[in-house]
């Protein structure tokens, strides 16, 4: 009797304790808690050796057991090579073109950002968030609300405190999440936020009244202070008339998440980038 | 099952589940499966000191607030550690039931104490749980079946080894 109510004890206790821990983080003004730094440093480097594994054992499939009429492939691959290699100094010289018209217009897009490449290490460890941990941190100049992007457009953006070799990225999909958008063709603004199941975005606050077609591409307006100006954030899927004053905008995202293993971290900072190549 | 063993294969889980594809993840919560299990064989306090540790690295590891998972699955470990001590499970379906059953109750946990946070919200719907429930039970199952095979298939493999070891020895005693 006196060890069940001891363990009935033990139980209130523990669940006290949950309780406190959430409550202090729910109330307590934004900040690095030093364990959750700790913690996190720890469980990432766990993540990277699994991550490492996984990516051998992948490797090795790909190397050694799945190379049946390699030799065909390669074959077929360096014709694609050579006819891409075309392709790519005829559309550069095109860029170039763009560029110097660009210039003569005076149009000061901020295009050029300065970027550290990543690698995606692990999941969001419980189904109901989107994040994803990447292999650099404090270390590489990686900071809290950096933007992070992929060649489709946007993925999202560090949060919380980075670990010293590796940070948590909040993904643009993820419910709580949420970027500055504008329509490309129409310039309107509105919010783009996690639509709630985790592979789609919703475009908020875009009135009744605007023009708005599926297939408009989305870009990020600049205005959060987050994400850079005129990223991609996706097309919109669908749209229709809400009940009250904004229109109902489905956003279909840029990027394909679930294929995704390496990001860039934009950290708009020269010395950053200088000091990571030189490492 | 010793404690060391539960304690590795708990961290574990929260590994694989991390490095698992994104299909697969998002109908999944292998963490709990561990737990539930765990409690199980073991008991309430198993349950609750294995949820405890399990959802305070799996918070650790996710987008949400540090304690929500640590206090769900400490919920569910308990629970499922009072279902094994009284009700009858020990048939691969019946632990399958309890498995459904828990990943009802850890996502009203979750989803009901996240009602009270508002500055964070977790995604998906009670579809999404049936989904899980479904998906946590057959991957349970999988893995009491594995567990409970696992020392016979020990045996069978030491006993492979010893036979050969055995015949080699012989030859060179002659």
């Amino acid at each position: 009797m006196k060890r069940r109510s001891r363990a009935a004890y033990l139980v209130l206790g523990v669940l006290v304790a949950h309780l406190a821990l959430i409550s202090s983080q729910v109330d307590s003004s934004p900040g690095t808690s030093v364990l959750h730094t700790a913690t996190f440093g720890v469980l990432a480097e766990m993540q990277r050796a699994v991550s490492s594994t996984v990516a051998a054992g992948r490797n090795l499939w790909s190397g050694y057991v799945s190379l049946r009429g390699v030799r065909e492939e390669n074959a077929a691959l360096q014709e694609t090579i050579a006819r891409l290699e075309m392709s790519l100094r005829a559309q550069d010289a095109l860029v170039q073109q763009a560029h110097s018209l660009e210039r003569l217009l005076e149009l000061d897009r901020q295009v050029d950002l300065v970027t550290l490449s990543s690698r995606i290490i692990g999941l969001d460890a419980t189904p109901w968030f989107r994040t994803v941990t990447i292999d650099r941190g404090l270390r590489h100049g990686v900071r809290e609300d950096m933007a992070v992007i992929a060649p489709g457009g946007v993925v999202g953006r560090v949060v919380g405190a980075p670990g010293m070799r590796a940070a948590m990225v909040q993904l643009i999909v993820d419910r709580n999440a949420a970027a500055g958008a504008l329509i490309e063709r129409t310039r309107v603004p509105g919010v783009v936020v996690g639509s709630g199941d985790g592979t789609a975005l919703r475009m908020d606050y875009v009135s009744n009244l605007e023009d708005v077609r599926v297939g408009d591409v989305i870009v990020t307006s600049g205005a959060d202070g987050i994400y850079p100006y005129g990223l991609v954030l996706g097309r919109v899927a669908a749209v229709a008339r809400g009940s009250g004053l904004y229109k109902s905008v489905s956003v279909e995202p840029g990027i394909e998440f679930s294929r995704m293993e390496h990001v860039l971290i934009v950290t708009n900072d020269e010395r950053v980038a200088a000091a990571n190549e030189v490492r | 099952m010793s404690a060391v063993q539960i304690g590795l294969a708990g961290a574990a889980a929260v590994m694989v589940q991390t490095a698992l594809v994104w299909s697969v993840s998002a109908n999944l919560d292998l963490p709990l499966v561990v737990v539930v299990l765990a409690a199980l064989s073991r008991g309430p306090l198993t349950g609750l000191w294995m949820g405890t540790a399990v959802g305070f690295v799996q918070d650790m590891l996710s987008g949400g607030i540090v304690g929500v998972s640590g206090l769900c699955k400490s919920v569910v470990g308990v629970a499922a550690g009072v279902a094994g001590e009284r009700l009858l499970v020990t048939a691969s379906w019946q632990r399958s039931l309890i498995l459904v059953a828990a990943t009802f109750v850890h996502a009203g946990c979750f989803f009901g104490t996240y009602a009270f946070i508002p500055t964070t919200m977790p995604i998906g719907d009670w579809q999404d749980v049936a989904v899980q429930g479904v998906v946590n039970a057959l991957v349970g199952s999988m893995a009491i079946v594995v567990a409970g095979n696992a020392p016979r298939w020990g045996r069978r493999t030491r006993g492979r080894v010893g036979l050969g070891a055995g015949s080699w020895r012989e030859k060179h005693a002659r």
